[in-house]
């Protein structure tokens, strides 16, 4: 599946977790299966406790349950 | 967002503060420049190392000691008894709104514990105060103009807010580094899975041919698709009376072929065409054996790549050297190792990078983890795994399996070129076994179908055929399904690497736009701070590549020359100024939750007139509350001449002062009101005998009475006083008050009483001859408690000369006005 091109800007006029939820809000449009597994793990990413093998098997899943 | 101001620093047991029992309590003033003087060693900078802790939870300049100082020791003060330091910080919101008390304490073990409100999270709160310009420091300064520009850039993100953003960025790329993903996924395994079941599909599909071909005649190719294939080769069965009863309503792949073989005896043989059916039988199985695709190309392929192997593992020396270099690297690479020329296991200085060294011995070992992992790759992919089903048939009893041995530990193990060579030459041995065996096999054939009736030969090889057929027509499916299988596995593994990689790419293009809008923004705010500290006709530039996070510092006009390097021309005091300019610029536009910043001896590399600039930027440029909704500053000083600046200050509003005194063994306490009570402190101390401490706080305090005169009466000094040797500034001042009492005695203008004229004079000269004369030539021993209690009056006496009562009766006196006004 590709994935659809989008862009995205960070406000400055807003804080770094507003920025992220807008940020966050604008993954699903990427990959409607993909996007809110991501979004989900995206706080403990930004803050750098999110351990990558985890999301990798998260996103996997996600595919996984698709095709079930 | 609530932005906070700090409104009170309390220390005890830290650092250079005892204080025990009796923390040091320092109020600061919200709207308010509030500047903090204090002599060396008094405890100034332990403030800052205090409030560096309670915000990050480390003191760097000290974990980044060599190990053997052990700087973490160092944390607590050494002489508080109970080995507990204890900061306790109030902060209040900008506007309204209730203060926060936010409790941090770190024990002798090193363990630190953070307490405020109930509800709250103080660490996170903590935690949301610490930007990088909240603390600052000569050092921090000086390191941000020397870093790498690519250092500085990380530095600079931070400072414009951008440091979250740079470390989601950060993950994010983390999480779609192709290696470490392809690792996680297995990506390799499931190449090399699916290469080799493409052969197996294709070895199977090249069978299903021959034998469709052998039972009906006619191409497999030729078939519209696969049910008619098998209805093709149902027909063929069936049409062959004998065998008819066993293929009636059933499908080609349901016929039992043993119960055809059995009917065929049963009508037309005994066991010579039973014999005949297992020889065909036989015969093709050892035929495919033999027939292994493995050339002579294929054997010097791998026998190369294990020859590379075996150079590369030359190069290493074991696994326990390899863990011990993977870990020094680790060290290396940490914030904590201070200089990669020093060794990390022997603490040796070397002249060259370890790092670098380290770096060339972990290379090797890479190089025989590729190797052996392309030779795991070839083994499957050109299909020496098939020679395992060779060797369990042509093996003897008392021979070792080589290749099952190989094949079970080649992830492992991997293969040296000389063992490719003997299992080349096993493989020849168990070849040419299996070709004398299918000679055999082939010789009693011939007898076989020379004994038996031609059609029954034929119809016993169409029954095989059949067979075969259904086997290759098996497998096919088996292995076609595998292959769809890991061919969706690797779609899935592309899908979340793509999408992976455009989030990554999408926020980093994101963060980078902000960067560059808010550094357009940064810039002319930093060249207007540096303009007003410098006063040159200098123009620092701030420049961002198109990609990478680097800042170069350059000057976009130097005098007459332009686009220059900053770091090659600027002198000390200018790239100072350019790296103060740069981070109040920032904090002015992006200060975010901390509305306060604590600058520690920020002024060291300036003279006195560029000093002076500064604070008068930060008075009326940057800090709140000349610069309204500006940050609260808080300036650590030991520069008595800026402390002079300070107590001016004062008096025009908007800027609180105070002065520490004390000892890091005792106690450090704050003077609010400096000039008193350091008076207090010099007469207690002189009371009880204590000249030698006395001494200099009677200096101090002449220092701050002479300018206390100067300054109310408006008497005119030097130009140079500023500037002037420190010990002459007190006779300066007292010429340059004499000078200007005689002037306007002179003009008739003097508005002082006879009597205090009268007492001018002798007060100096007690005040010159028992203390200035002696402290001038350096022979203070002559002091004595009595003369210098006779001088702190005398210095009181000589400021009432310029005091008068008012109201008058009311017994309080105030200053003249000037010399020639009274009110």
């Amino acid at each position: 599946m590709a994935t659809k091109k989008i862009t995205y800007d960070i406000d400055d006029t807003k804080t770094f977790d507003e920025n992220l939820k807008a940020f966050s809000a604008g993954l699903a449009p990427i990959d409607a299966k993909l996007g809110p597994v991501l979004a989900s793990h995206l706080n403990d990413i930004a803050e750098g406790k999110a351990a990558k093998t985890k999301v990798w098997d998260a996103l996997l899943a996600a595919l996984e349950e698709k095709k079930s | 967002m609530t932005r906070w101001l700090l409104s009170e620093i309390a220390i005890e047991g830290f650092r250079g503060i005892n204080n025990e029992g009796d923390p040091l309590v320092l109020k600061l003033g919200p709207d308010s420049v509030n500047s903090i003087s204090a002599q060396n060693a008094v405890g100034k900078s332990s403030i800052f190392d205090s409030l560096t802790y309670a915000l990050r939870g480390s003191i760097p300049k000290l974990d980044q000691l060599q190990a053997t100082e052990k700087g973490s020791e160092y944390y607590l003060n050494r002489f508080h008894s109970k080995s507990t330091g204890t900061i306790n910080l109030t902060f209040v919101p900008e506007g309204a709104g209730k203060p926060v008390a936010i409790k941090v304490t770190r024990d002798s073990k090193g363990n630190r514990t953070v307490s405020g409100p109930t509800g709250l999270d103080a660490n996170a709160f903590l935690a949301a105060l610490d930007r990088d310009f909240v603390l600052l420091d000569h050092k921090t300064f000086q390191t941000f103009i020397d870093d790498r520009a690519i250092d500085r850039g990380r530095q600079f993100s931070g400072l414009l807010g951008l440091a979250r953003y740079s470390g989601l960025r950060q993950e994010l790329q983390a999480l779609c580094n192709t290696t470490a993903f392809n690792n996680h996924v297995e990506a390799k395994v499931l190449s090399q899975k699916k290469a080799s079941l493409e052969a197996q599909v294709q070895r199977d599909r090249t069978a299903a041919q021959a034998a469709f071909k052998e039972l009906t005649t006619v191409a497999l190719a030729d078939q519209p698709d696969q049910e008619a294939a098998k209805v093709r080769a149902y027909d063929a069965l069936n049409q062959i009376a004998v065998l008819k009863a066993h293929c009636t309503g059933k499908t080609f792949d349901k016929i039992v072929i043993e119960d055809c073989l059995s009917a065929i005896s049963v009508a037309e043989g005994g066991p010579a065409r039973a014999r005949l059916s297992e020889i065909i039988k036989e015969q093709v199985e050892v035929d495919a054996l033999v027939a292994n695709s493995l050339t002579d190309a294929d054997k010097d392929s791998i026998r190369e790549l294990a020859a590379t192997r075996d150079a590369a593992l030359a190069s290493t020396s074991g696994d326990l050297l390899h863990k011990h270099y993977a870990l020094s690297k680790k060290v290396l690479e940490s914030d904590a190792w201070p200089d990669d020329t020093i060794c990390p296991t022997c603490e040796h200085q070397a002249d060259h990078s370890i790092h670098d060294h380290i770096e060339a011995k972990l290379a090797h070992y890479d190089t025989v983890v590729a190797a052996a992992e392309a030779i795991s790759a070839e083994w499957v992919a050109k299909g020496w795994e098939k020679l395992v089903d060779l060797e369990d048939s042509a093996i003897l009893d008392d021979e070792l399996p080589q290749f099952e041995a190989t094949e079970r530990d080649i992830d492992s193990h991997a293969l040296t070129a000389e063992q490719v060579d003997t299992l080349w030459q096993w493989r020849g041995t168990l070849i040419k076994r299996s070709q004398e065996r299918l000679e055999t096999i082939k010789a009693e054939k011939l007898a076989l179908e020379k004994e038996l009736p031609p059609s029954l030969v034929a119809l016993t090889k169409l029954v095989e055929a059949a067979r075969r057929l259904q086997d290759k027509w098996t497998e096919l499916d088996t292995a076609s399904s595998a292959l769809k299988a890991v061919v969706a596995r690797q779609a899935q593994n592309d899908r979340v690497k793509a999408f992976l990689d455009q989030v990554a790419a999408q926020f980093a293009a994101a963060e980078g736009a902000a960067s560059k809008r808010r550094l357009k923004a940064v810039e002319p705010l930093c060249q207007d701070f540096f303009s007003a500290i410098m006063h040159q006709p200098v123009t620092p530039s701030l420049v961002k590549p198109a990609t990478g996070e680097g800042l170069g510092l350059s000057l976009s006009k130097f005098w007459n020359l332009e686009d220059v390097s900053a770091q090659a021309l600027l002198s000390e005091s200018f790239r100072n100024a350019l790296a103060v300019s740069v981070y109040l610029a920032a904090a002015s536009l992006y200060s975010g939750t901390p509305l306060f910043v604590v600058l520690d001896d920020i002024t060291s590399s300036f003279d006195a007139g560029h000093q002076f600039h500064l604070m008068e930027l930060i008075r009326s440029k940057f800090a709140r509350p000349g610069k309204a909704g500006g940050p609260q500053v808080i300036l650590l000083s030991h520069d008595t001449l800026l402390e002079k600046l300070f107590n001016k200050n004062v008096h025009q509003g908007g800027w609180t002062h105070q002065r520490l005194e004390g000892t890091a063994r005792t106690a450090v306490l704050p003077q609010s009101n400096a000039v008193n009570r350091v008076r207090d402190i010099t007469e207690k101390l002189l009371n009880a005998g204590r000249v030698e401490d006395a001494e200099p706080r009677l200096r101090q305090y002449l220092e701050y009475k002479l300018l206390e005169i100067i300054g109310s009466v408006q008497i005119p000094v030097p130009v140079d006083f500023a500037l002037d040797d420190h010990k002459k500034q007190v006779q300066t001042m007292l010429d340059a008050i004499a000078v200007a009492v005689k002037l306007h005695q002179a003009a008739s203008s003097l508005v002082l009483e006879p009597a205090q004229v009268a007492a001018l004079s002798a007060n100096v000269a007690s005040i010159t001859g028992n203390f200035l004369a002696h402290y001038a030539t350096g022979s203070t021993h002559a002091f004595s408690a009595a003369s210098l209690l006779g001088v702190l009056s005398a210095i009181d006496a000589y400021a009432d000369c310029f005091k008068f009562e008012h109201p008058a009766g009311s017994g309080k006196r105030q200053y003249y006005r000037s010399l020639s006004k009274r009110s």
